[in-house]
């Protein structure tokens, strides 16, 4: 290959005593697509942020087209380096001309809005990627995977030679997927180059190149895609073989149905669900993100409507007006994001342990704060959350820790069933394989896991039936002893267009 | 994602701190601001603005705010001075009938904001006009004059002649709201719910009896505080303590209640309220124009403000108090 286009060589970075980055090289030739793993906390953030100058390096170099860039954004912006972010950082409230043509004017320093231009430039750029999409429309009523599109052309547009993306599949069906490796490369072709910021194995294999792959802020391996399989990527980022077969668990006595539903439906998000949940069962549902598993997880505690059909516990009809009701009757929900749904952020770790079950350490309305402490400190030990105390804000744990104190949250409470939606997003691989044991051995003690998740891993890692959700219908059901990877991913990506 | 550090511990303790050293300087430089009458004028002064700052806190530790205090303590004062100029009969039902109205009041402001979602400030903006507006149209205009003298007699007393009626009243209140917020369950979902409403869903919690019984509550504290003035004036005004909102909301934040909800402490509010009414009796014995009043607390004002960002930062190196820890 021809001179690379990009070279980072020797990078390294400490915040304080801790090393993020050590000695790191990595480099991306034109029309070269990399991938560049790693779990969280490898080192992955640290290395995108120096490369878009957002961050300086402590040492090490950045090259672009032989250019070397200093810690200035604007300077790789206009080198031909474009990040998009996993949320695309596009303005929904704007058309996607606007969209599209935002950076270029900027760039150029234009202090008048030109909409004929913009129109143009979107129209040409998307043409390029001969992609048909109304340069008129916002962006706000587009779904994700052409929301993503936009991202890739308003980098374009801003003639981006080299653009990085970060998880760029995780809400894709399989035709989305296809047709973005299309996109991609055509792009190859006329020179542009990507660089995937990934740990999911599949994507990984179907895009790149190439792989480089970070561990503890040091390349630990770097090649060919041939040189890799799924197991020697999942070794090289851990360090040590992660076991992802299915947990081993003595097989649940047979218990009568705790919640079972008839027919739900909900216009636009999922339609004629029927399901049995059994205390002792653990049950994935697995789909992808807009496949209505989110609202369908919702509808069970309470906290979003259905139009028709009906939810019994115990074979009593119910119809939860609020999430407390669902509480009450037993259900526990950790919910997909952590941060702004699951958590108290700033809030001490021991009331984001307590506060679904406060009434438990009180008496004549004074709440026993000695008792409320002593479980907060009780269910850190057994949760083995990695904590000085039950005082700081939870928001200094790491992800794995927060999942927990979430888990230990609806755990005092004892649960007959628990909707856990996407339990270990943004947890690292050793971590997630910790929690999935975890609540596999929660779930003997007979509670009933609703386990709502697009990581076929997990799904087959955890499950003892796998419920398979496209396009809001349960379209398949699957024994996880049986269940291979590609039979669900092919069940989980196919009937998805829209 | 950065944590914003709990600091209040420590910061109610430099507040504390800021109120003795003002209250030593005043005592040393000002030789009659030790007398007694100097000292039961300044503890009948304060709690009429303590009990509305006292009314706000507990919305604002919920994330929202009351701008309707003012309103609802003049409207309550204006219907016991209606029943109390009534006749010996009513009179009776005077401080009943200010507490329930002050009741009403605040669960209207809880039912705007919890069932019909509108924004707290806005509610509170909206009803903060109509009770204004209600007390104007009972009253026509003037002050209700011509009260029974034992209202203001009693409202005015001392017990032992050292304790003001009103400062007891405060106090009492201030306690209440304390353990209130430390020591009930409610006190601790208003808190979460202020730190995370959207969190505060997914964990169960019923957010609408919480927000009906956080205004209601406001309503009823900020009635009292119209009982206090009704008594202190000895006439009831509908429009009384026009500059008491935004000293009310000063008080707060000077108290290190955060105004995003989730922070602050009924401990903080007290010596707020102190530090406001030591500077403002200092003022007043340093021979200081009252005009400049309110250009010494905006100063406070910017001044504190300034310190807690930077110590949060870390810019200014402070020895942190240990938090001790419950056994």
């Amino acid at each position: 290959m021809a001179e690379p286009l990009l070279t980072m060589s020797g990078i390294s970075k400490a915040y304080g005593p801790v090393r993020v980055l050590e000695n790191v090289d990595l480099s991306l030739s034109a029309g070269e697509v990399r991938c560049l793993a790693g779990e969280n906390g490898s080192g992955k953030s640290t290395l995108i942020k120096i490369l878009s100058g957002v961050v300086a390096a402590d040492g090490g170099t950045v090259t672009i087209a032989g250019r070397r860039l200093g810690n200035d954004a604007r300077a790789a912006i206009d080198a031909g380096l474009s990040v998009i972010y996993q949320d695309f950082s596009l303005f929904p409230n704007l058309t996607v001309a606007e969209n599209i043509a935002f950076l270029r004017f900027v760039a150029q320093g234009r202090r008048w809005n030109n909409i004929a231009e913009q129109r143009r430039l979107a129209g040409d750029v998307l043409a390029r990627m001969s992609v048909d999409i109304d340069p008129r429309v916002l962006v706000e009523t587009l779904p994700v995977a052409s929301k993503q599109l936009i991202a890739i052309a308003r980098a374009l547009a801003n003639d981006a030679r080299i653009i990085v993306m970060d998880e760029p599949t995780t809400a894709l069906t399989r035709n989305e997927v296809t047709r973005l490796a299309g996109i991609v490369a055509a792009l190859k072709d006329d020179g542009v180059a990507f660089l995937f910021v990934s740990h999911k194995t599949e994507e990984v294999f179907s895009f790149c190149d190439t792989i480089t792959v970070l561990r503890d802020g040091h390349v630990v391996a770097a090649g060919a895609v041939g040189d890799f399989d799924a197991d020697r990527l999942g070794r090289e980022m851990t360090g040590r073989s992660i076991a992802h077969e299915r947990i081993a668990r003595a097989d649940a006595p047979p218990q009568p149905v705790f919640l079972e539903t008839r027919g739900l439906t909900r216009r636009g998000d999922y339609a004629d669900i029927s399901l049995e949940l059994r205390p002792g069962e653990i049950v994935s549902i697995l789909g992808l993100l807009g496949s209505g598993r989110t609202e369908l997880a919702q509808t069970l505690f309470g906290m979003v409507a259905a139009d028709s059909g009906e939810i019994r516990i115990g074979g009593e009809p119910v119809a939860f007006a609020h999430s407390s009701e669902a509480v009450e009757a037993g259900i526990g929900y950790v919910p997909e994001d952590r941060l702004t749904e699951g958590l108290f952020l700033d809030q001490p770790i021991g009331d984001n342990i307590t506060v679904a079950s406060l009434e438990q350490s009180a008496s004549g309305g004074l709440l026993d704060r000695r008792s409320l402490a002593e479980r907060a400190r009780r269910a850190v030990e057994r949760l083995r959350i990695r904590t000085p105390g039950i005082e700081p804000p939870v928001a200094t744990l790491s992800g794995g820790n927060q999942q927990r104190v979430v888990l230990a949250r609806w755990m005092e409470r004892s649960p007959a069933l628990m909707i856990l939606n996407g339990p270990t997003v943004g947890v690292d691989i050793g971590s997630k394989r910790e929690i999935h044991e975890l609540l596999v051995g929660l779930n003997r003690s007979g509670t009933a896991l609703l386990v709502v998740t697009d990581d076929i891993g997990e799904a087959l890692a955890l499950s003892d039936r796998i419920l398979v959700m496209v396009n809001g219908r349960i379209t398949a059901a699957f024994d996880p002893r049986t269940a291979d990877e590609d039979t669900l991913y092919a069940a989980v990506t196919t009937g998805g267009d829209r | 994602m950065s944590a914003r550090r709990d600091t209040t511990g420590s910061y109610v303790a430099g507040l504390a701190g800021l109120a003795v050293t003002i209250f030593v300087v005043l005592a040393v430089a000002a030789p009659n601001f030790l007398s007694q009458a100097n000292l039961t004028s300044m503890g009948s002064q304060f709690p009429e603005f303590g009990l509305l700052a006292l009314a706000v806190l507990p919305t604002m530790i919920s994330g929202g705010i009351d701008l309707s205090v003012v309103a609802i303590s003049n409207l309550a004062a204006v219907v016991a001075a209606l029943l109390l100029r009534a006749g010996p009969e009513l009179a009776l039902l005077a401080i009943p009938a200010a507490l329930l109205t002050g009741l009403a009041c605040g669960l209207l402001n809880g039912l705007l904001i919890a069932v019909l979602r509108l924004p707290p400030i806005l509610a509170t903006l909206g009803t903060l006009q109509l009770f204004g507006g209600l007390a104007i149209v009972i009253t026509r205009g003037p002050a209700i004059t011509g009260l029974p003298a034992w209202y203001a007699s009693y409202g005015n007393a001392s017990i032992g002649g050292v304790l003001p009626v009103p400062l007891l009243v405060f106090g009492l209140v201030a306690l209440a709201l304390g353990l209130l917020l430390r020591l009930t369950a409610t006190g601790v979902r208003m808190r979460l719910f202020g730190a995370n409403a959207r969190a505060a869903q997914f964990a169960g919690l019923r957010e609408r009896g919480l927000i009906l019984r956080i205004y209601g509550g406001a309503g009823v504290i900020a009635a009292l505080a119209g009982l206090v003035i009704l008594a202190r004036a000895n006439s009831a005004n509908a429009d009384y303590g026009g500059s008491y909102l935004l000293l009310v909301i000063l008080i707060n934040i000077l108290a290190g209640v955060s105004p995003a909800g989730g922070f602050g402490t009924t401990l903080g509010v007290v010596f707020a309220v102190l530090t406001l009414q030591l500077i403002s009796s200092g003022l007043n014995f340093l021979a200081f124009d009252a005009f400049t009043r309110d250009l010494f607390f905006g100063g406070l004002l910017i001044v504190v403000m300034s310190v807690r960002v930077l110590v949060e930062n870390g810019l200014v190196p402070v020895p942190r108090l240990r938090k001790v820890s419950l056994p």
